[in-house]
């Protein structure tokens, strides 16, 4: 880090002063402070405080899993003002121990793209509302979370209401509803699999499949 | 992770680095590269025992308990006098403005031979600031003319080498991967730097008196074990983005970091506990403090 000459002797003072080095004999010598001419002017030999010379930045540090494969390795993201600017293996993930493959390394650019004075902006193609197409609509309509998780569930119920089987042809008792199917992810924990799995169940739902399986 | 002391070679170098970007810290260097040769002088001459066996050892971490709360480290009197004076008149030589009494350190009435090795068991479990509350309360900085601070400061240089000689012999029997706690798995001290290994971007956080290594977890605060990633941010100053100070909102206390991968090279810890004192400033402006601090420019 370059920092004017100036500062650093100012630097040097301020961490010294009143502490350990300064006990034994480092400090610089202190001058008797030359008086402005005019009271007004700001006087030269009054040094800044340490944050007008070093400006900082806050950063967080959020820990993710990466999108793309099924091993989710983990990922810590870098965080200012709200947005990512870097990313990087998490060391201490017991998956991946701070390795991440070429496209994991790359998770910056699925969240960025660049325009044409090369600054990253927020990909155009990021979705970060929930979209509808209607069935035989060509568009998307823009509609909120309520709307979407109720119509989800609403669907669900409608289409085990109406399939749901008791019997076989056979006249067995089978208690499964065959027109709805469940794909499971491999990012799921052990504790998530054990309740989708439970809710599949009493659903009737027996298509019941894997994504790493597909 | 690492034997203690770093090749002499390597701590020149780094140091003509460090001065290149700020020349005015050079008589502070100086201090800290005299009382470095000193100590690693007599690393090879201390002898320190480890009496516990591999899986005692590893039983005392897996009860979060560091070694020297299990076993006694035995330090010779006369060479811990030896050292003192050895260290005392290396300030004095590398900085001629530090007090005269500093000479006289090692003859002070609490030193004196038949005294020295009860001083030796009473303050060798101590941090930074029980030692120099001791010595306040002893009167020895009356006695010897001395600020209770410089005292604690050349009585642990002239410890560092015993710690750390014996944290090489506990590291030859048994690695700290075992270890996650944010006090040291050896003496029990607090770390006041630490770094982002260069290899994977591990926090290996360091103790400043024995130089243990250990791992622990990049998003846990290490002084209130906070793990609220809402609650745990770091700052830089924008020029340097490699050396970090990471803030808990929760304790209000901090911990300086220098981020190897981004440096793309190893680091000496120890001056980088140096070089970084504009960041210790910048951090007690924005409201936080280090429980305890032990390192030269503090």
């Amino acid at each position: 880090m370059k920092v004017s000459r100036r500062n650093f002797l100012w630097l040097s003072g301020a961490v010294v002063a009143g502490s350990l080095a300064a006990k034994l004999g480092c400090a610089p010598e202190e001058e008797e402070p030359a008086v402005p001419d005019d009271p007004d002017e700001p006087d030269p030999d009054v040094e800044p405080e340490i944050d007008d010379v070093f400006r900082i930045e806050y950063a967080e540090t959020l820990s993710q899993i990466c999108s793309y494969c099924g091993v989710g390795c983990g990922v810590l993201c870098y965080v200012e003002d709200g947005k990512i600017i870097s990313v990087e293996g998490d060391p201490d993930h017991p998956v991946s121990e701070g390795a991440l493959c070429s496209k994991g390394a790359a998770l910056y650019n699925k969240y960025y793209e660049y325009d044409e004075q090369g600054n990253a902006i927020v990909s155009p193609q990021r979705m970060t509302e929930v979209l509808y197409r209607a069935p035989g609509a060509s568009d998307w309509e823009v509609k909120d979370w309520d709307w979407a998780i109720e119509e989800i569930a609403k669907r669900i119920k409608d289409t085990r209401d109406a399939d749901f089987k008791e019997t076989n042809d056979a006249g067995q008792t089978v208690n499964r509803c065959e027109s709805l199917a469940w794909i499971g992810s491999a990012k799921c924990n052990n504790e998530e699999n054990y309740l989708y799995r439970k809710f599949v169940a009493a659903m009737g739902i027996v298509n019941n499949d894997h994504c790493a399986r597909l | 992770m690492g034997q203690y002391p770093p090749a002499i070679k390597k701590v020149e170098a780094e140091i003509d680095l460090q001065l290149q970007n700020n020349s005015n810290l050079k008589q502070v260097f100086d201090v800290y590269k005299r009382i470095f040769f000193v100590q690693s002088s007599y690393l090879d001459q201390i002898n320190t025992e480890v009496s516990l066996t591999e899986e005692e050892m590893k039983d005392c971490f897996r009860n979060d308990q560091h070694i020297l709360s299990c076993q006694d480290l035995k330090i010779d009197g006369q060479t811990f006098l030896d050292l003192l004076e050895k260290i005392c008149q290396a300030i004095k030589e590398a900085s001629p403005e530090a007090p005269d009494n500093l000479l006289e350190l090692s003859k002070a009435r609490e030193l004196q031979e038949s005294k020295v090795n009860g001083f030796l068991e009473d303050i060798k479990a101590f941090n930074k600031k029980e030692l120099e509350q001791y010595v306040q309360d002893k009167e020895m900085d009356q006695n010897t003319g001395l600020d209770s601070e410089v005292i604690s400061f050349a009585v642990f240089s002239a410890l560092i080498p015993f710690f750390s000689s014996f944290m090489n012999s506990v590291s030859e029997t048994v690695d700290f991967s075992l270890w996650r706690n944010s006090f040291c798995p050896v003496c029990g001290q607090k770390p006041v730097i630490a770094k982002h290994r260069k290899d994977d971007g591990a926090r290996i956080l360091e103790c400043w008196l024995c130089h243990a290594q250990w791992n622990f977890p990049r998003l846990e605060c290490p002084h209130c074990n906070n793990e609220d990633q809402g609650s745990l941010r770091f700052f830089y100053v924008p020029e340097d983005r490699a050396r970090q100070v990471h803030v808990c909102e929760k304790c209000e206390h901090y911990l300086k970091i220098i981020d190897e991968k981004m440096l793309q090279k190893e680091v000496i810890l120890d001056l980088e506990a140096i070089a970084t004192g504009h960041l210790d400033v910048l951090a007690n402006k924005e409201g936080y403090t280090l429980p305890e601090i032990a390192s030269l420019l503090n």
